[in-house]
């Protein structure tokens, strides 16, 4: 029996279930689904990882570790983009030679090359009747569910802060990450896009005064919650107005769309773009500047150059426009409480501003 | 008119072609001179902290510019970004976003930047072209000028190449030392990491020699130092007695290559030495040493 896994990111690893789900053979092959990241699965990638690699590495690592020895013996990885690229080969090399771990390692990019044709012939093991057309089929669809589940969430997460009916939210974002696993339609992606747009609106209670706070950086601190300490979740538990650009459906769909507009509305401090998500840190922050925000919390694993390339700019624009921007890097060493008191002390002060 | 060039980062590489094409049109150009402690102080203090050491190195170079420039003995500072050399091949990170930094670090420093990006179709021939128009040279002479500065180029890449070759002594063991060009080739550095290894060899691998050797090793690089770093492993490997990868703290490219490179030398002696600004050079002095015991095959246990 074929048992295939793949690293966790968020969220998101729902919807690559449902994708896998349409299209593997299943009398043959079976999914696992990646547990959560926590402590664990970090302890296992820092283990096994080069000393100095970044973050993001650890975890996927530790995630398919993890998967291998719950019994998967087939591997999917993405990689492209930044030290991305690097990671599947180095992985599957520590995975095969150095742990000696016995599966089928299939990885979607040459480098930073998106191989679609290679990817399909790899993707043979899952479902040896798949066809390219039926496959394209699949892709149109799990596309539909990125932009719809990402809309719905990034609509909450905006509105979160004017709801006070938290349980019945709650109720709402568990059968939204119910509806990531089990949708198989196009049509239904659209009505229940309507529905849950309703039913949200019904519990906004627009409110002035509260705090907005954008955060910004690297993708997968952005888009992982335990990878940045629960940041996202803690502020908007605490009743803040949280805004964040960054999503999947943006890097794969968006991003190459957006990067001119973004590079013109910041050209007083960019003439060209930094590298992976650097050019959007910096836009980002400035149109959050213009929209009124009270602070942006920067955030990034340790050594992410395309980060550290845009923070001396950063400076300068909360120089230039007086406006507080708090960096902070994650590592697989992070102290709870240490972070806890710097985002509390940043709110402080941003809650004494705006009095 | 006097341009400054940082002596440092990929730009080092480069110095020949571009100093070539300016001194070809009447225009000076002033190098930041080598590497010294008080660079590397002078970079630390304007870095944000977690930048690479290189880029700490590139800033105390550049501040030694704009030092030059405040005092009006320069007029403005050349500073390349490089995104793709070749097709599928880019630069490191860092070399895309060097203008944008340091216009923001530095406030009333006039930099002239030179955009490289193959896939705009710039290529340096191209970009010599652009920066003769930015500096108002006529039509003639930047088409001769960057034609001239590119056969320099090639000449300073070609006589280094068989120099590095000449250099491998039978005789002796042979070290080979890998690592990025702007690391291993810096003096600070060089004097830190190799001054205590002696009766040895060393052949400096860090060229860009254009071949694609580095295949063997992976397929799948993309970024131009760590195919070069790969070319020098692959182009002495039958010669050499021992390897020293030097490598900067915290190097994005390097920290995932050393582990495919070490899979790749792996039956001769090999030590990977990461610096920063705060190396000491007495653990330096003594790791060095114990590794050249191993290569002259002094230990037995």
């Amino acid at each position: 029996m074929i048992i295939v896994s793949y690293p966790n990111i968020g969220e998101y690893e729902r919807i690559v279930y449902n994708f896998l789900d349409k299209i593997i053979d299943k009398s043959k092959c079976k999914i696992l689904r990646p547990e959560k990241n926590n402590r664990k699965i970090l302890e296992l990638g820092e283990e096994n990882s080069p000393t100095n690699v970044c973050t993001p590495f650890k975890y996927t690592l530790g995630s398919m570790i993890n998967s291998l020895n719950k019994g998967a013996n087939v591997i999917i990885q993405i990689g492209g983009g930044c030290r991305f690229g690097y990671y599947a080969q180095i992985q599957e090399k520590i995975l095969k030679k150095d742990m000696g771990y016995d599966f089928d390692f299939i990885n979607l990019y040459n480098g930073n090359k998106l191989e679609f044709f290679k990817a399909v012939k790899k993707a043979k093991i899952l479902n040896s009747n798949l066809k390219v057309q039926s496959l394209l089929k699949e892709i149109y669809f799990i596309v539909k569910l990125l932009r719809f589940s990402d809309n719905i969430i990034t609509y909450i997460r905006d509105n979160e802060c004017y709801i006070d009916d938290k349980e019945h939210l709650k109720k709402i974002k568990n059968m939204i990450l119910d509806d990531m696993l089990k949708i198989k339609t196009v049509n239904e992606i659209s009505l229940k896009n309507i529905k849950y747009k309703k039913e949200i609106d019904k519990l906004i209670n627009k409110k002035d005064g509260k705090l907005k706070i954008g955060i910004v950086g690297e993708l997968y601190s952005l888009m992982d919650s335990f990878s940045s300490n629960f940041l996202e979740k803690d502020l908007l538990k605490k009743g803040y107005k949280v805004k964040r650009y960054t999503t999947a459906s943006y890097l794969l769909l968006d991003k190459n769309k957006m990067q001119k507009n973004l590079l013109n509305n910041s050209k007083l401090y960019l003439k060209y773009k930094i590298g992976a998500d650097g050019t959007e840190s910096v836009a980002h922050t400035l149109e959050l500047i213009n929209k009124g925000y009270d602070g942006v919390i920067h955030i990034k694993p340790f050594g992410c150059t395309p980060e550290i390339n845009a923070m001396p700019i950063l400076k300068k624009i909360s120089d230039d426009y007086s406006f507080p921007i708090m960096f902070y890097t994650f590592d697989t060493l992070n102290s709870d409480t240490g972070f806890q008191t710097r985002v509390e002390a940043f709110i402080d002060m941003l809650e004494m501003r705006k009095k | 008119m006097k341009i400054g060039i940082p002596n440092a980062l990929f730009i080092r590489d480069k110095i020949p072609m571009y100093s070539k094409f300016l001194n070809y049109n009447n225009i000076d150009t002033v190098i930041s001179s080598d590497t010294t402690l008080k660079t590397i102080e002078d970079g630390v203090e304007i870095a944000t902290s977690e930048e690479c050491i290189a880029s700490k190195i590139f800033l105390g170079h550049v501040q030694e510019l704009v030092n030059l420039y405040k005092n009006n003995y320069l007029d403005a500072i050349l500073v390349p970004r490089v995104y793709k050399e070749k097709n599928n091949i880019e630069a490191c990170v860092k070399a895309m976003a060097l203008y944008d930094i340091l216009t923001n670090i530095f406030k009333d420093v006039k930099f002239i930047d030179v955009n490289v990006d193959y896939s705009k179709n710039i290529t340096y021939f191209k970009s010599l072209i652009n920066l003769g128009i930015t500096l108002e040279i006529n039509h003639k002479n930047r088409f001769f000028g960057a034609f001239y500065a590119l056969q320099e180029q090639k000449k300073f890449e070609k006589n280094r190449y068989m120099k590095q070759f000449e250099n491998i002594n039978f005789k002796r063991k042979n070290v080979l030392v890998i690592g990025n060009e702007y690391i291993v080739n810096d003096k600070y550095i060089k004097k830190l990491v190799l001054s205590s290894l002696n009766n040895v060899n060393i052949i400096f691998a860090c060229i860009n020699n254009k071949v694609n050797r580095y295949k063997n090793i992976s397929e799948q690089v993309y970024f131009s130092n760590s195919i070069n770093v790969m070319n020098g492993v692959e182009e002495y490997i039958d010669f050499i007695d021992a390897c020293i990868f030097i490598t900067g703290f915290p190097c994005a490219t390097d920290s995932l290559i050393n582990e495919m490179i070490k899979e790749r030398i792996r039956n001769i002696p090999y030590i990977e030495i990461m610096v920063d600004e705060n190396t000491s050079s007495i653990g330096i002095v003594t790791r060095m040493e114990s590794f050249s015991d191993i290569i002259e095959g002094r230990i037995y246990i």
